[in-house]
């Protein structure tokens, strides 16, 4: 039994698919490589695989990572170049390897936000400085929450469409940011916007590997 | 893949992935090397739509010549065609992401009636004109297949021709010659004029159709001496060398049937006689075990998927069913692959096929008695008895299944309120037999269309009052809780018998029905029965001639210029024995002399 860390991109029309379609697609991409998983014990067996952290509908990543085990010590060269055969063009895998640190030690998330407005970067900074307030959908009911703690950096620059935005931010089981709520916070100042996740960071700061 | 013009859209729609493209397994081929490009249009959801193993077929046939590039494409949800009208962009292929009205042909599959509104809907969003009279030369051609096609008429002003039967060969063979009129500047009439020589293509503006006093068909006439006057369907005469996909396109979101589906027989031998599927896709033909198993392991391989169906009218038919289930089981088991056999029959249902199957993954049981008492179940030749459905729901539950499904139909010909009430009394004993443990029966009753090509195809269809009346008398005739009863809508099932009979005049309810914005018919968002009453009522249809009216034998029926092999003087044979209440044997009992045999074929059981 092998464990195997998956680093891979999602990216384009891989944007549109959801957390729970995107599960799917990798069950059947692995089972597709040739690679022998291994599967949870139990009346209805499914593949042992865990994703580092779930990415909503409409953003994209340079840096996804899932776990899972492979039946057969293979290399992981080996597992790289077969994975790599066997995922859709815009789940492109970037390799596969030993895990390093735990998955559960996912802290903290980098991401490019693409702002289309025709507001410059000032008056975007100004309006995400302070408290930034949104309504969070729980079980409990709708739930007016903060996010600008679980902000942890942000940058701004402009770009030819509008305001491109460089943030570090709260990720993973413990506290975690969704960006749409971002977005949504800026409602009516953008015309549209484009999330891309960079990088899966440790509390320390390191790449999650 | 969806072009960037698009994306904006996709933020706005329900389910996006249904419009990206973009999915493993796509074909690519460089449009500017091929001579015909190609689009196959499922008028209905892609998730419906990527279910059909018909459409992968063929387009496995297709894409396998070199100088031709087929892609596909989906009726769009309401929420999309919206913005696609408001953001004037026309529908397109998934693959390339062109407008469809770059193509040179498109193929529509018609697999129920009911998707009829979408199919023309799909041309008004690629902006091709709707019929084929007010199409030139350089709009695309549009073909019209599956089993609608049979009774093609309702539609038939919108193709420009239909492909009848199996399609794998005859696709191929129109488009080499529309790619060789193409080449040598050949008129798209003329193109035609040559098509209806190939054997299995229908060509509607070929023909002209008179009418007598009384509105009904006087004669259907080709216009020219050269184009056939019954236009025959065609058939892969050896399944085992029929062409099988290698790639899958594998749908991003849910599929309806995510699953691989193995398509183990054509045909059945059965018979039932309200079953046009059973009819029409006469003579039984069989794949065999060794490429059976092949194209299973094939086909698990290229997708990765985790469930396979064997897929067929009546699965456990399959005169070699032991001998491959267990030639499957030696290695889905290993890979944990479920099978699933739908479509068993009551009878040749037994307990140790079924623990076989259970073994990976637990799948619902659904039987088909049809009819609630025999003497019905001999009219429509259904040949069950209750001991036999008793004792399959016995070994079910005896094998942990809590719950079985029994499908019925009302409205059948001869039936009595009876009968009906056979169909509560027969849930009622299964409950009864084995009322101590917890277990429940889904009785799911739906409304007999009478279809053409079966020998029901004469009789009038309840009208939509006597079938909710029907409906009503039932739900009063279930006593007990554990019966869960469900029913289809009434007048769905009358608009389905409307077009199902229907003749060329139907064309101009279609296209007002498309005018006033009817999609998605068999979808109970969009159906609406006061709509399609105004709309036949605003051209001039009157609904009953089609769903209610008792044909003879001596009608000229609308479809009498195509032929499925199997003869008139069988159908009515078989409409009269129903009549009687005989039923007729299965093909490999005895051999009923449909017809059919003439059409040939390896490994069937007609000589």
């Amino acid at each position: 039994m092998l464990p195997v860390r998956v680093f891979f991109k999602k990216q384009g029309v891989a944007a549109y698919i959801s957390h729970l379609d995107l599960q799917r697609t990798v069950f059947r991409a692995i089972l597709r490589s040739g690679i022998r998983p291994c599967y949870t014990e139990g009346f209805n067996p499914h593949i042992k695989l865990a994703f580092a952290v779930s990415l909503s509908v409409y953003q994209e990543s340079e840096c996804e990572i899932f776990d899972f085990f492979s039946e057969d010590d293979l290399p992981y060269e080996t597992i790289t170049e077969k994975l790599r055969s066997a995922f859709p063009e815009c789940l492109p895998v970037i390799r596969a390897a030993a895990p390093v640190r735990k998955a559960s030690e996912l802290a903290l998330a980098d991401y490019i936000v693409d702002l289309f407005t025709p507001l410059g970067a000032d008056e975007i900074k100004a309006a995400l400085s302070g408290s930034i307030n949104v309504v969070k959908k729980s079980k409990k009911g709708d739930v007016l929450t903060d996010i600008s703690p679980l902000i942890r950096s942000m940058r701004f620059e402009p770009f030819e469409s509008g305001v491109r935005l460089f943030l570090r931010c709260a990720c993973g089981s413990g506290e975690h940011l969704n960006l749409r709520y971002l977005t949504d916070f800026l409602g009516e100042k953008i015309t549209d916007s484009r999330i891309v996740r960079t990088a899966l960071l440790t509390a320390d700061g390191e790449t999650l590997e | 893949m969806i072009k960037d013009e698009y994306l904006p859209l996709l933020k706005k729609v329900e389910r996006p992935g249904r419009y990206t493209g973009g999915e493993y397994g796509c074909t690519y081929k460089d449009k500017n090397a091929v001579d015909l490009r190609m689009c196959f249009c499922f008028p209905d959801t892609y998730e419906i739509g990527m279910s059909n193993l018909g459409v992968k077929i063929l387009m496995h046939c297709l894409n396998k010549l070199d100088y031709l590039w087929c892609e596909r494409a989906y009726a769009p949800w309401d929420d999309m065609e919206k913005l696609l009208r408001e953001n004037r962009l026309p529908l397109y292929a998934l693959e390339s992401g062109d407008p469809l009205g770059e193509f040179d042909i498109i193929a529509f599959t018609l697999q129920y009636e009911l998707s009829y509104t979408n199919a023309v809907n799909m041309l008004d969003l690629a902006g091709i004109p709707w019929y084929a009279s007010e199409r030139g030369e350089d709009d695309p051609l549009i073909i019209g297949g599956g089993p609608c096609a049979y009774n093609p008429e309702p539609v038939a002003d919108f193709f420009d021709l239909f492909s009848i039967g199996e399609g794998e060969e005859h696709l191929c063979e129109i488009a080499a010659l529309y790619r060789e009129c193409r080449k040598n500047g050949v008129k798209k009439a003329d193109f035609l004029r040559l098509a209806s020589h190939i054997k299995g293509t229908y060509v509607p503006s070929l023909y002209d159709i008179s009418y007598n006093e009384d509105g009904t068909v006087r004669s259907i006439t080709p216009k020219y001496e050269d184009v056939p006057a019954v236009v025959e369907k065609r058939i892969m005469s050896d399944l085992d060398r029929s062409p099988f996909p290698t790639e899958f396109e594998m749908p991003y979101i849910e599929a309806v049937h995510d699953r691989v589906t193995l398509e183990v027989f054509r045909g059945c031998i059965r018979g039932c006689r309200f079953c046009q599927a059973g009819m029409v896709y006469r003579p039984y033909r069989e794949k065999s075990v060794d490429v059976l198993d092949e194209c299973a392991r094939r086909s698990i391989a290229a997708t990765g998927y985790d469930e396979m169906s064997l897929a067929s009218l009546s699965i456990s038919d399959y005169s070699h069913i032991d001998e491959l289930v267990d030639k499957l089981l030696t290695w889905t088991e290993k890979q944990k692959v479920g099978l699933s056999l739908p479509s068993m029959r009551i009878d040749a249902f037994y307990a140790d096929l079924m623990k076989k199957v259970m073994s990976v993954r637990k799948s619902g049981l659904t039987f088909a008695p049809e009819a609630g008492t025999q003497r019905l179940r001999d009219v429509i030749n259904k040949n069950v008895t209750e001991e036999e459905i008793l004792r399959s729901c016995r070994m079910a539950f005896e094998n942990g299944r809590q719950n079985v499904k029994l499908y019925f139909m009302n409205g059948l010909p001869t039936e009595t309120d009876e009968d009906i009430a056979g169909i509560a009394k027969l849930a009622g004993s299964i409950i009864g037999e084995f009322g101590g443990k917890a277990v429940g029966v889904t009785v799911s009753v739906s409304c007999f269309v009478p279809k053409p090509f079966t020998p029901f195809q004469w009789e009038p269809q309840d009208t939509v009052e006597e079938l909710q009346r029907k409906q009503q008398l039932l739900r009063g005739e279930i006593r007990s809780r554990k019966i869960t009863y469900n029913y289809h809508t009434a007048e769905v099932s009358h608009l389905e018998g409307v077009f199902a009979r229907g003749d060329r005049r139907l064309c101009k309810a279609v296209a007002e029905a498309v005018r006033r914005g009817q999609r998605f018919d068999s979808w109970d968002e969009f159906f609406s029965a006061e709509n399609w009453h105004d709309i036949f009522a605003s051209v001039g249809i009157d609904e009953s001639f089609y769903a209610n009216r008792r044909r003879d034998y001596g009608e000229v029926l609308p479809w009498d210029h195509i032929s499925c092999g199997v003869s008139k003087r069988f159908l009515i044979n078989e409409s009269e024995k129903a009549r009687r209440g005989e039923t007729t044997p299965d093909c490999r009992t005895k051999c009923s002399a449909c017809g059919a045999n003439a059409l040939g074929g390896e490994r069937r059981c007609c000589r």
